[in-house]
């Protein structure tokens, strides 16, 4: 996806039309551009930009992998001549959606979500592939004039109608397909840049497969963002394709890394994204990029644990999804009586939760002082309302961790345990009050 | 990610700008602890504020980075002059950029802190309403009951900073340059509809008893911010720096108005008065 920083900027001078012409239709890679003053402005906001994602802290921090990905870009625009005001380079965005953004100045926001994903180096070279080619085809800059000439003619209608140029469609389609156009000719010329770097161009289409999957996925969380402004899976397989079929010739020179070395070198990065999935409730991701982990490194008790805690975090939000169902009589919506049975039977003793346990306790075979198996025990124990083990594994997890940057809080979370243990008066757990009032 | 918590934050300032000078309940949002007068100080650590700020031009939405920075930074400067008025002791808090750096599980801690900040839903409830009373006492029970927590990863961040207290500061404003105004002012004469004509902030303010993350007292505030609605506006722009001192006076005397009634107390002396 092609962005301006949040999408503003200006463009009021136009940029030469035969300069335009030749970057959609021949594709020219970072072909001679002359900057206006409106797209100096956008690149400085580019900056800002940057910025403004560090004040929110907003980026996964992990300097190795985020090194790995601008070694891949090196290689993909490798002998392109890029302009100065463009500074190719990947950013690793802490967030779980499969996507990634590209920026006027170079910057490449890259989703942990989409790295988790992916299943090799290949793949993930295809989805920068893509994004180079937006920065190449200066799809920022001539968007954000598009966009901006767009609204303005929005707003002469406003006047005219009385139509907020907010709600005005006729905008938003013209945009839509602006959009779809830019994809479909980034798309086209990954291909391109694939076969120049020496990987296997057909691995594009094989992404664009791995997306449409990915997809599919999505039932009960709102799907990404970008597909809005992307042309359908299907589609873009289609054109892929075809490009593919008139650029045969070129030997495949390099491969990457594969599977096994992919994913060991992600690894940090796939337990986050496990975890921000969990946070988002798409617990169907989290379990894919988990099981992957799991079947590189099965007697890693990281990843024990973490596929213990998508499925023990599944069955609980299942617990509280499921609570609006049982309010709906059953005959009404036979497709939610095999839902519903699972939570009138109690979802703590759902197989998810048993095997969540199979997978702490597996963990802790293999490493008896692994400290976040025991916490993650001491939730499952809590769960359960079983308090007394919940807190002898909690205070384990303290002897274990004393410089866990979670200590305290855990500490807390134990003397509470302790008060409610002591047969004390019943009190609300301060964890239970904060979840009910985040909604979660 | 930019987008949570968006909608409800448009709510508040079109509430603010529309319901301005209409209103005459009070709000009472503040847990009996931090009512009742204490005989040990209370020492508060300010956590950076979160501002976000759209602009609307002939052209579009625009995101003004640099205009947030200043709007962030000239927040945290009126908090820190204001909060100790009304007897707590600022104490820094270790959460720059750079800082976390070094501890990335802090670092995403205090951003997940900062998102259930942002999302939580401060609720009122009507508690009695009589003909002879001047206004609705609206009381949220969740904060006098001391229900409404964050979470208990605010602990750490109290416990480095060596503070009892941690306050939050989030805002949201929309600046509509000039010739929007007009387009918007024409486009709603020809509807009929009521039309955005101006430019507002709302802010909320929370401050958390950093021991369990319980939430001590919580209000939400807000102001035109008609003075940003040149079409250039930004850093070096003609007007920008006065634009700027505004921002904080306005943010000044709404903050001192809030804590007082939330507090029940007056503010003392401003320093060096």
């Amino acid at each position: 996806m092609a962005r301006g920083p949040g999408m503003k900027g200006a463009a009021r001078a136009v940029v030469p039309a035969f300069v335009s012409a030749l970057l959609i239709v021949a594709a020219v890679p970072f072909a001679p551009y002359q900057l206006t003053e409106e797209d100096r402005a956008l690149l400085s906001e580019c900056e800002g930009f940057e910025r403004f994602l560090e004040r929110r802290l907003a980026f996964y921090i992990d300097p190795e992998a985020e090194e790995y990905l601008n070694r891949i870009i090196e290689r993909l625009s490798g002998g392109l001549e890029v302009p100065a005001f463009v500074r190719l380079r990947a950013r690793l965005l802490r967030d779980p959606e499969v996507n990634a953004h590209a920026y006027a100045d170079g910057m490449i926001l890259v989703n942990i979500g989409i790295v988790a994903r992916m299943r090799d180096e290949n793949h993930l070279a295809a989805v920068l592939a893509h994004e180079i080619s937006h920065i190449a085809l200066y799809h920022a800059i001539l968007h954000e004039r598009e966009r901006q000439r767009s609204t303005r003619l929005a707003n002469l209608t406003s006047v005219v109608t009385g139509m907020p140029a907010e709600t005005n469609l006729l905008h938003y389609a013209a945009m839509s397909s602006y959009n779809r156009k830019e994809e479909e000719e980034a798309d086209i010329m990954a291909v391109r840049l694939m076969s120049r770097a020496g990987y296997d161009p057909a691995v594009v289409s094989d992404a664009l497969k791995e997306i449409a999957v990915n997809l599919g996925e999505y039932r009960q969380v709102q799907p990404p963002i970008y597909v809005r402004t992307h042309p359908r899976p299907e589609e873009r397989i289609g054109y892929v394709q075809r490009e593919l079929e008139a650029s045969k010739g070129r030997p495949v020179s390099y491969t990457g890394l594969e599977e096994r070395e992919y994913i060991s070198l992600t690894m940090e990065l796939r337990r986050r994204a496990c975890l921000e999935n969990i946070d988002v409730y798409d617990f169907g991701t989290a379990r894919y990029i988990a099981f992957h982990s799991l079947r590189i490194a099965p007697d890693d008790p990281g990843n024990l644990v973490t596929m213990g805690m998508v499925l023990m975090e599944w069955a609980d939000n299942k617990r509280w999804m499921d609570h609006r169902y049982v309010k709906e009589p059953l005959e009404e919506n036979p497709q939610r009586k095999e839902c519903t049975r699972d939570i009138l039977a109690d979802p703590r003793n759902s197989p998810s939760f048993k095997n969540a346990e199979y997978y702490f306790n597996k963990a802790l075979e293999i490493d008896p002082d692994c400290a976040e198996a025991h916490k993650q025990m001491g939730r499952l124990h809590y769960g359960r309302r079983d308090y007394e083990k919940a807190l002898e594994e909690f205070r384990r997890y303290l002897q274990l961790a004393p410089g866990a940057h979670d200590y305290s809080a855990m500490r807390k979370r134990v003397e509470f345990l302790e008060e409610r243990t002591a047969g004390s008066p019943k009190k609300q757990s301060p964890n239970e009050a904060g979840k009910e009032e985040e909604g979660e | 990610m930019m987008n949570a918590g968006k909608i409800p934050w448009l709510f508040v300032v079109v509430s603010l700008i529309v319901g301005a000078g209409c209103s005459s309940t009070t709000t009472k949002r503040t847990h009996p602890d931090l009512l009742a007068p204490r005989e040990t100080v209370r020492k508060i650590a300010l956590m950076p504020p979160r501002i976000y700020i759209e602009r609307v031009t002939m052209k579009g939405m625009a995101d003004p980075y640099d205009i947030i920075a200043d709007l962030e930074d000239a927040a945290l400067e009126t908090a820190r002059k204001i909060v100790p008025r009304f007897g707590f002791v600022l104490v820094p808090a270790r959460t720059s950029y750079e800082d976390l750096l070094r501890d990335t599980q802090a670092m995403y801690d205090l951003a997940d802190i900062q998102d259930r900040v942002s999302r939580l839903d401060l609720e009122v409830y009507q508690v009695r309403t009589t003909s002879m009373e001047a206004g609705v006492e609206l009381v949220d029970e969740r904060i006098t009951e001391g229900k409404l927590r964050i979470g208990l990863e605010v602990i750490p961040f109290a416990e480095e900073a060596g503070a009892d207290l941690l306050c939050f500061l989030q805002g949201y404003g929309v600046i509509l340059t000039g010739k929007k105004k007009a387009v918007n002012l024409a486009s709603g004469v020809l509807s009929g509809a009521a039309a955005e004509t101006g430019s507002g902030f709302g802010y909320r303010c929370l401050i958390v008893d950093g021991s369990d993350g319980k939430v001590l007292t919580a209000f939400t505030g807000g102001f035109s911010l008609n003075y940003f609605g040149c079409d250039e506006c930004g850093r070096g722009q003609p007007g920008y720096d006065e634009a700027l001192k505004r921002f904080k006076r306005d943010l000044e005397e709404d903050l001192i108005e809030k804590l007082s009634r939330n507090l029940e107390r007056e503010p003392g002396p401003a320093p060096g008065s």
